[in-house]
């Protein structure tokens, strides 16, 4: 299958107004994000409506410098793909109405992506991405084990059943007062912590399945039995405590997927994909599996971005899959469809 | 000059096809919390009743507002995307004097949750007051008080029924006294709520 395609991508599921124009599923033309995460961290977290204010504030001036520096123009597209879903329904509805009227502008297809495939598509930027694959999927809105048997064909295997990851690093952050996002701070204090803490091992009904608000929970208490006793709380070996079991969790999942199926490659995928603890620890259990290949996004395209919808938006256009004017935003969405 | 009107920020979705001051044609339907899904296909369908093509739009004129937050964002992410691709000039008028036409003293109330309302004057096509948020007392004050005021939207908030005025005519009112927007960019919906009042 030819997998020549020009895609013009739009995502703004959450809080990052993003454009992209990717050529061939894999040639970044341009990817244009605008963050609004300096004001979201005044709010401690993201607000909705803000978050909708801010992405009409920000869609012309990212679509206009997301067209100029791709160096190709409208007319050249072969389709528009979008974030559908899941995410901030007013956040979406802006990301979607945007996709609609491009389309029906230039008459072009629509072609709607899960925001999850976005994240495990972003690999495409730097392997080839080989099937049967297992995705683990890490960031501020998701925590999921998808087995992929071939392209665009998703089997979600395990899920959390409470906080998302990136959620409970957000949390634990509040609680060791170290601000608005949790995990890049966490991640930066654990490396100079040590094994002074412990906390205790989660346990989930499904063996896939992940939990972290007993986790968020241990720390609260132990929070409060050190302020208690009056003893001084070291951030530090809190937050390596913290770090070490969410990723014990996470890694332990990993590897009881990887006795039910069996797959040529792993893909790290999401937002918290960024965080150094997990890629070497991931790194190294895979040395464990010779035979399957690991890929680990580039740091750019970890977090939210339209590159990614770009690179899904491509596979997806090939396989037909197609929107209406009448499609809207969906704040659930289910992968496997 | 070939223009799109467009107004999403009430129950009401209205798409229409206007060409030298002569409506050419034109959708008005009940969208309750369904603008989003319907409104691209309404522009669609106004422009092959119209036989238009898109790219020979030239202008869109929009209602900024108040109305549904939601709503006010779909007709502006239409007109803003537009504007950013093509040489299409943005006009803008509010949702009150869409619903009040060329109607003399007619003050608009729309629902805005908690017991208030978006409400104005709207005298011949222009605003009075600037739209504002009222609670219902208050706007059953203003009827007292100003007996020569017709009261026209959302009416069942002070008991009595809904009153729409001819959709026809609050369409070519605005696009007759529209602002144009200067600068795409720095177009925002017209809120009446600031991001504070989000602060948790
Ligand atoms: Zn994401």
């Amino acid at each position: 299958m030819s997998n020549k395609s020009l895609i013009c991508a739009i995502e703004t599921s959450c809080d990052e107004t993003a454009i992209a124009f990717i050529a061939d599923g894999s040639k970044v033309l341009s990817n244009v994000v605008s963050s609004q995460i300096d004001t979201h961290r005044g709010f401690g977290g993201v607000m909705p409506e803000v978050a909708s204010r801010l992405h009409i504030e920000q869609i012309s001036l990212v679509l206009k410098e997301a067209i100029e520096k791709s160096g190709v123009t409208m007319e050249d597209v072969d389709a528009i793909a979008f974030t559908q879903g899941p995410g901030l329904i007013g956040s979406l509805h802006i990301g979607v109405l945007a996709s609609k009227t491009l389309a029906w502008y230039y008459q072009k297809p629509l072609v709607p992506i899960h925001h999850i495939a976005g994240h495990i598509y972003a690999n495409a930027f730097v392997t080839e991405i080989q099937f049967p694959l297992l995705a683990l999927v890490v960031s501020g809105g998701h925590t999921e084990l998808v087995y992929m048997k071939e392209d665009y064909n998703f089997e979600i295997l395990g899920t959390t059943q409470d906080d998302a990851i990136g959620e409970a690093y957000d949390k634990v952050a509040r609680v060791m007062e170290l601000g608005y996002p949790g995990g890049p701070a966490i991640d930066a204090l654990a490396k100079q912590g040590t094994t002074q803490y412990v906390l205790p091992r989660v346990r989930t009904e499904k063996p896939l399945d992940f939990s972290f608000s007993g986790l968020k929970s241990a720390v609260l208490q132990l929070v409060l039995k050190e302020e208690r006793h009056g003893r001084e709380l070291d951030k530090a070996n809190l937050a390596y405590a913290f770090q070490e079991a969410v990723l014990d969790e996470v890694l332990f999942k990993t590897k009881k997927a990887l006795e039910t199926v069996e797959v040529r490659q792993v893909v790290l995928a999401g937002g918290v994909s960024a965080n150094s603890r997990l890629r070497e620890r991931l790194t190294r259990m895979m040395d464990g599996y010779p035979d399957i290949a690991l890929s680990i996004p580039p740091l750019w395209c970890t977090t939210d971005n339209a590159a990614m919808i770009g690179a899904a938006g491509a596979v997806a256009f090939k396989k037909g899959i197609r929107a209406d004017f009448s499609t809207s935003a969906k704040a659930g969405y289910d992968l496997e469809v | 000059m070939k223009q799109l009107f467009i107004d999403t920020a009430h129950r009401h979705l209205t798409v229409a096809c206007v060409e030298n001051g002569v409506i050419v044609s034109l959708i008005h339907q009940e969208a309750f919390k369904s603008q989003s899904e319907k409104v691209m296909n309404a522009i669609d369908e106004c422009f092959k009743q119209a036989m238009w093509q898109p790219r020979q739009l030239q202008s869109v004129v929009l209602t900024e507002g108040p109305g549904s937050y939601t709503g006010v964002r779909i007709a502006m992410t239409i007109a803003k995307v537009l504007a950013s691709v093509a040489p299409i000039t943005i006009y803008t008028t509010t949702s009150l004097q869409l619903i009040a036409g060329s109607n003399m003293n007619t003050f608009v109330l729309i629902d805005a949750r908690s017991a208030r309302v978006y409400g104005g004057l709207v005298d011949e096509g222009r605003l009075v007051d600037d739209a504002s948020i009222y609670t219902i007392e208050q706007v059953q004050q203003l009827k007292e008080t100003h007996p020569h005021w017709q009261f026209v939207g959302d009416l069942h908030l002070i008991g009595e029924s809904d009153r729409w005025m001819d959709i026809e005519d609050g369409i070519l009112t605005c696009i007759k006294n529209a602002r144009v927007v200067d600068d795409i960019d720095a177009l925002i919906p017209l809120y009446l709520k600031s991001n504070q009042e989000y602060q948790l």
